[in-house]
């Protein structure tokens, strides 16, 4: 009974001698098969963000994603200055079940986890490579913890983003919902978004995600019909009030600097705007938002200082 | 009697003896010598086989044939196979020995229906000679047949392969009289999470060796060595046929919508690349020769299988294009002792198994880029019922505990078995002593700087799989060796085996010491 029950070796434990034997097989070991062509390398050197995104080629050159979720984080990212390589994926990769989610380069790793207690940087090279994605407030923290700027971002009070935050997801983003999954003259954008890109998969595909799509309007209105002029009205609403707390600042809550909760305004405000998204025009979002001015503004502020490479472009096909 | 035998010695003497002998005696003498009985053997079964060719050529037709007994199979099924036995079809049997033949031909189809409880049994009567329009020769057959019941409800449960489930399964047997058979299936356990299938079979032209079968299928399969789970839902048409040496060969057409889902929260990159919807059409053609004295415990004998699948090409639409082959060949040669006997027990096995899957261009773009394999597609390699002493999916590329699959691959086995003492050749235990390897390598662009995210071109194609079937060859194979027991089973093989690892790439996962198997067909 002394001692710990671990030093005592139990009915099933493997003999010593045998032990010994199993030490010396395998007698080779030969270098790893390389892996195939599809794989992605097995280092990282930089962070992969898989988002949802049209092209590899739009992926390739970091283009804005086309899912707000998945362009809120590829903001966030870009403010904070971490050059991170997009993956096109779907849902069914991520850990969470919805994209987007990033994956910490191999080399010089650091484990967030770890990260957050102490604020010095990445002391701690962990010797392990880790394959755990991030997802939502883990990205947060990676991209303020691997942000080369010295700035720090002053959160924003937490209580009032928290109010305004829900202002997006209750009010602005079931009127998404609606003009993207639900409304009849989007479908073929929705197709071609969102669906795998064989038709005899349309079918199945579409009736799922109609359907979770509705599930999601009547859970978030808290009403039992979907009632789209109800939501563009609500939606007019959040962005009034948004309009109204930006006032005549560059950036929410009278920051010097963009935030968490910039990007996240942006990521709808900057896809409603999007001519080359390719929305009806029966059902506007962007009607609403034209209106007020110092929303349209933020969304051009942001979109030039984050994606300055487009600029050119744009001059051009004006 | 004496002074004569005395004068001119024995010999003399025994003839004149054997003229006051018996007649009966000398021929039972002369009937006992060994040549005699020979050729009184042979001159009887010469006797024996001009009778029966006498039989067999004297004239009979056929007036009737009577079935009885087969309440549930249509009389147009019944036809094509009886017909050849009337007088008035065409080519009609006209002797003994042709309606005998027909006879055997048209019970062996009967029985081959898989609907008849035993083999018919068939009686022979003359023809009432009453009747005015019998010939002398007419007979009148009767095969009697006893049906299976239609119907057959089994409910089970499985522990096996690293796996435990239950399952329901729904037998209806000659659902519309022609020996079309339905098979309904439902399966849940712990890495099959869910299975469903619906089998409708039915003979072609009333002929057993001539199957068509359609096939629906939806499933949720666990697959833990590579983190994901599969959720397919398929169907498949088949056609199979025996051909005169017994040869299977079957053409499919399948179609099948796979989703890998529900990723490990540590899955690799590689499965989450992959991740997400496919849609898979394609075209296969298998070859299966069996020629093993038994397939579960094979002594002697050997058998090919090869398979050949198109997938993507030209009509045939979905969204991977390949073509994947491959062929497996399994054999033993039983050994004999010197100085034993008859069958020793004791047989040297080998088995062999190649396969190659080369990307093709989607569609009718038929000079444009290839798409690389996916990991549903490619192969894998490994566990215990093909190369032993590795875990499943255990060879060949990994990215981390993830088997990535490969598009190449060879492997090989030997084994030797032995019979148990106290237990003979004849009982279906055995040691075995076995060394198996191989390789599993995937096709890999050499130049890594090009980009190939949208594809290979042709050359890119045929230099990566040139390279990738040169370093099957170019390196030792991973391998491992060791020894076991194996217990074959009417419906399955088990073994139990002790191995080790001897050669093995990094990342490639072993299980050293006991492992056990259980399959119906292995390497």
């Amino acid at each position: 009974m002394a001692g710990p029950p671990s030093s005592r070796p139990g009915w099933f434990a493997v003999p010593a001698p045998v032990r010994e034997l199993f030490k010396i097989f395998p007698l080779t070991t030969l270098p790893a098969e390389s892996l195939p062509e599809r794989a992605p390398e097995r280092a990282r050197v930089r962070p992969s963000l898989y988002v949802f995104a049209r092209t590899l080629e739009d992926a390739r050159s970091g283009r804005p994603s086309f899912n707000p979720q998945c362009l809120k984080w590829q903001t966030f990212l870009r403010i904070a200055g971490v050059d991170v390589h997009l993956v096109p994926s779907n849902n069914h990769a991520s850990p969470s079940g919805a994209l987007p989610f990033l994956l910490p380069p191999t080399t010089s790793t650091s484990t967030p986890e770890k990260q957050s207690s102490t604020t010095h940087p990445t002391s701690n090279a962990v010797t392990k490579p880790t394959t755990v994605p991030l997802t939502g407030s883990k990205i947060h923290r990676y991209a303020k913890d691997n942000s080369p700027r010295e700035t720090t971002f002053s959160d924003s009070p937490p209580s009032r983003t928290e109010a305004y935050e829900a202002l997006l997801s209750q009010n602005l983003r079931p009127a998404w919902l609606y003009a993207l999954y639900l409304h009849e003259t989007n479908t073929p954008l929705l197709k071609a978004l969102y669906l795998p890109p064989s038709p005899i998969l349309h079918l199945p595909s579409l009736h799922t995600l109609r359907n979770a799509a509705t599930d999601e309007i009547l859970k978030t209105t808290r009403r039992s019909l979907v009632d789209p002029r109800r939501l563009l009205v609500d939606a007019t609403d959040a962005l009034r009030s948004l309009s109204a707390l930006l006032a005549d600042n560059d950036w929410f809550f009278g920051q010097s600097e963009p935030g968490l909760f910039d990007a996240e305004v942006f990521a709808y405000t900057h896809l409603i705007l999007d001519e080359a998204f390719g929305w009806a025009d029966d059902y506007s979002l962007a009607q609403c938002l034209v209106k007020f001015d110092n929303l349209v503004e933020h969304r051009k502020r942001l979109y030039e200082r984050c994606w300055p490479e487009a600029l050119g472009e744009e001059v051009n096909t004006n | 009697m004496a002074p004569t035998s005395e004068s001119s010695g024995r010999p003399p003497a025994n003839h004149f003896n054997k003229l006051h002998e018996d007649a009966q005696d000398v021929l039972r003498d002369a009937r006992t010598r060994p040549e005699f009985q020979s050729a009184e053997d042979e001159a009887k079964e010469q006797r024996i086989a001009q009778l029966m060719v006498d039989q067999m050529s004297m004239p009979m037709t056929v007036n009737e044939v009577t079935v009885t007994g087969a309440k549930n199979i249509r009389r147009g099924f019944l036809d094509p196979i009886l017909n050849p036995l009337l007088s008035d079809s065409n080519d009609p049997p006209y002797t003994v020995g042709d309606v005998m033949s027909r006879l055997q031909v048209a019970t062996g189809k009967l029985s081959g229906l898989q609907i008849l409880r035993e083999p018919p049994q068939v009686y022979l009567s003359q023809s009432s000679q009453v009747d005015a329009s019998t010939s002398p020769t007419d007979v009148d057959i009767s095969i009697g047949l006893r049906e299976l019941p239609r119907f057959k409800l089994q409910t089970g449960t499985d522990v096996g392969n690293g796996e435990g489930s239950a399952y329901g399964s729904l037998l209806w047997r000659n659902m519309f009289g022609g020996a079309e058979m339905l098979t309904l299936n439902a399966k849940a356990g712990t890495r099959t999470r869910s299975a469903y299938s619906a089998n409708i079979s039915a003979p072609v032209l009333s002929n057993p060796d001539m199957r068509i079968s359609l096939e629906a299928l939806s499933s949720a399969v666990e697959k833990p060595w590579a983190s994901h789970e599969e959720v397919l839902k398929g169907g498949t048409l088949r056609f199979s046929w025996l051909n005169r040496q017994r040869d299977t060969h079957s053409v499919e057409y399948s179609g099948a919508w796979r989703q890998i889902t529900g990723l490990a929260s540590d899955a690799s990159p590689t499965v989450r690349q992959d991740a997400g919807d496919t849609l898979k059409s394609a075209i296969k053609h298998i070859f299966y020769r069996e020629r093993r004295d038994n397939p579960q415990l094979p002594q002697q004998g050997y058998m090919v299988r090869t398979g050949l699948e198109l997938a993507g090409v030209g009509p045939l639409g979905g969204d991977v294009a390949f073509s994947k082959s491959d062929l497996e060949v399994n054999g033993a040669v039983p050994i004999s002792l010197p100085g034993v006997k008859g069958r020793t027990g004791i047989s040297i096995g080998a088995g062999f198994r190649t396969g190659i899957l080369y990307p093709l261009p989607l569609g009718y773009n038929f000079g444009g880029k290839a798409l690389p394999s996916r990991l549903n597609d490619r192969f894998l390699l490994g566990g215990p019922t093909d190369i032993r002493s590795f875990k499943l999916g255990g060879l060949g590329p990994h990215d981390g505990r993830d088997a990535a699959g490969g598009d190449v691959f060879a492997a090989g086995s030997v084994n030797m078995l032995f019979p148990l003492p106290y237990k003979g050749p004849d009982s279906g235990l055995r040691l075995q002593l076995f060394a198996n390897g191989g390789r599993l390598i995937a096709l890999r662009n050499k130049l890594k700087s090009r980009d190939t995210s949208e594809g290979l071109d042709g050359e890119m194609v045929r230099s990566g799989l040139l390279s990738a079937v040169g370093d099957l060859f170019n390196g030792p194979p991973s391998l491992a060796a060791g020894v076991g027991l194996v217990y074959a089973h009417p419906v399955a093989r088990f073994e139990l085996n002790f191995g080790l690892p001897v050669i093995v790439r990094k990342g490639e996962l072993v299980t050293k010491g006991v492992q056990l198997g259980v399959g119906i067909n292995f390497l």
